[in-house]
């Protein structure tokens, strides 16, 4: 039973990624993200993170995805109809594509059939692991790189605000 | 039904989303898109990290080397945006082969 759902989710987060990058609508591909996001999420719960997969949902489903919309939505109409769709593909654009499609399917059987095997372990999964030990490892062991990591996050913000500032002067 | 060992379907999982967002990356011809690509991988990396962590290493670090990653890749979502909306109002479209200096 644990394992059909988690062939389940595994299956359609890898069905709907490949969904949000091959389809043409910008806004499809962006919900066909937010569920594959989704997928991972579960799939985390599977392999006992849960905190990692409570802000594996909080940071991506609840910001990044809402932050692309936003964007997308509030910027400009024409941002969703650009697309490849209204011009014509080109021969060379679809034999690049061709191309680098089967190269990745390639370096994907390579991992799964060469690299991969090699690692297989028939290792119980990790006892859970308590949100306490997390969090006294948090303000112990990771406290700089913590405090790096807010402030790499508040300078890309304030960049951020800053690009797509209008220029008064 | 086949017995499958749990760590192979995860880690399998990781490697086809790291492959699918690498395609994105390279084949698509929208910024937007590349930017789910590059999104893609890293959701694949993070799989990849959880799973070692929790099938070999069982300290920890792992979780929290992917959790970094999750916050880093936030900020370069803002970043990346910020910049795609300016070159859309710059260039009129966001070709990634359209952008070819720096200044215009």
């Amino acid at each position: 039973m644990f394992k059909i759902l988690l062939l389940f989710f595994v299956i359609a987060g890898i069905l709907f990624a490949i969904y949000s990058v091959t389809t043409k609508q910008l806004v499809r591909a962006i919900f066909a993200m937010f569920a594959c996001f989704f997928c991972v999420a579960a799939v985390l719960v599977f392999a006992q993170a849960e905190f990692l997969a409570v802000a594996h949902l909080m940071i991506y489903i609840g910001g990044i995805i809402v932050v692309m919309l936003f964007a997308i939505m509030l910027s400009s109409k024409n941002i969703l109809s650009n697309d490849q769709s209204k011009e014509p593909t080109s021969k060379a654009l679809k034999f690049t594509q061709l191309i680098s499609g089967l190269a990745i399917l390639l370096l994907f059987f390579g991992l799964t059939t060469l690299i991969i095997p090699t690692f297989i372990t028939s290792n119980p999964i990790q006892a859970n692991v308590e949100v306490k030990v997390l969090g006294f490892e948090m303000l112990s062991k990771y406290t700089v790189i913590i405090e790096l990591i807010s402030l790499v996050l508040l300078v890309a913000l304030i960049g951020a605000a800053l690009i797509n500032r209008k220029a008064h002067d | 039904m086949i017995e499958i060992e749990t760590s192979y379907i995860l880690l399998l999982f990781g490697s086809a989303l790291f492959c699918i967002g690498l395609y994105a990356a390279i084949a698509r011809k929208n910024l937007i898109l590349v930017l789910i690509g590059i999104e893609l991988m890293l959701n694949g990396s993070i799989v990849n990290l959880v799973v070692f962590d929790q099938f070999f290493h069982r300290n920890q670090e792992g979780e929290f080397m992917s959790l970094f990653a999750m916050v880093l890749s936030a900020a370069s979502i803002a970043l990346a945006l910020a910049i795609i909306i300016k070159t859309f109002k710059y260039k009129g479209n966001i070709n990634p082969d359209s952008i070819t200096e720096l200044k215009n």
